[in-house]
């Protein structure tokens, strides 16, 4: 009875590499942008708090 | 009565870090990229919303994975399944890397993988792929860490069957009855 998956087996590999494919692109644009969106609302909302 | 952070960035910060692999994730749950993304946005637009619910220094990757399964699995409750014609998606983002060598068994692989129960891929993926130990699988699923093993093994052997059988069919003498077992397996 193995603990967990060997990860050298081909099946890990394979779901790796099917993994990594979609990891490995860049981050798209609309996801930074709509983080500084939030992070911006966030920071004025604060400051309006705090007045 | 907004709970005030001793270090604002660091929650945006990790976030961004895990957006990698959450994209990856939701693929893996979706199999149709735009609807991974709009996933993935929903994801962070909730996670953002929830923030102060989440204790730093736990894992935030984990926090987000479950976050988006939820949301994924909600949605498909309400839309119903969507994601049937996978075939030609995977079809069409192969052909934009076709001098990419061995593109072909990982589109073998995808097929297999695309043809376990949604239970069975997730949980292959969470511990095969993202890194995560079976329990913190067993977390992100809301189940037990016996029921995460079982489904993983049985994700993997389902993936060794579909796979030999598919190089299998390449040659030899049974190669008609053997691909035909294959294609049907395979659908």
């Amino acid at each position: 009875m193995n603990s967990g998956m060997d990860p050298h087996s081909e099946i890990s590999r394979n779901l790796r590499a099917v993994y990594q494919e979609v990891e490995s692109e860049e981050i798209p644009a609309h996801f930074l942008d709509l983080l500084e969106q939030l992070d911006a609302a966030e920071r004025s909302q604060s400051k309006k708090d705090t007045e | 009565m907004t709970q005030v952070n001793e270090r604002p960035d660091s929650f945006k910060r990790e976030l961004l870090q895990a957006l990698p692999s959450l994209r990856a994730f939701a693929m893996s749950l979706i199999g149709n990229p735009h609807n991974a993304d709009d996933l993935v946005q929903d994801t962070i637009m909730k996670a953002w919303a929830k923030q102060s619910s989440f204790e730093m220094g736990t894992n935030m990757k984990a926090w987000l994975f479950t976050i988006l399964r939820n949301n994924f699995y909600s949605k498909m409750r309400t839309r119903g399944r969507e994601i049937q014609d996978t075939d030609g998606l995977f079809t069409e983002r192969l052909s934009v890397h076709p001098e990419q060598h061995g593109a072909l068994d990982l589109k073998d692989f995808r097929k297999a993988l695309d043809t376990l129960p949604d239970d069975q891929r997730e949980a292959i993926v969470l511990v095969g792929a993202s890194g995560f130990s079976y329990e913190e699988a067993a977390d992100i699923c809301e189940c037990a860490v016996g029921t995460i093993k079982s489904r993983v093994s049985r994700a993997r052997n389902s993936l060794q069957v579909l796979l030999k059988i598919e190089s299998e069919s390449d040659y030899g003498p049974d190669a008609v009855s053997i691909s035909q077992i294959s294609s049907s397996a395979v659908k």
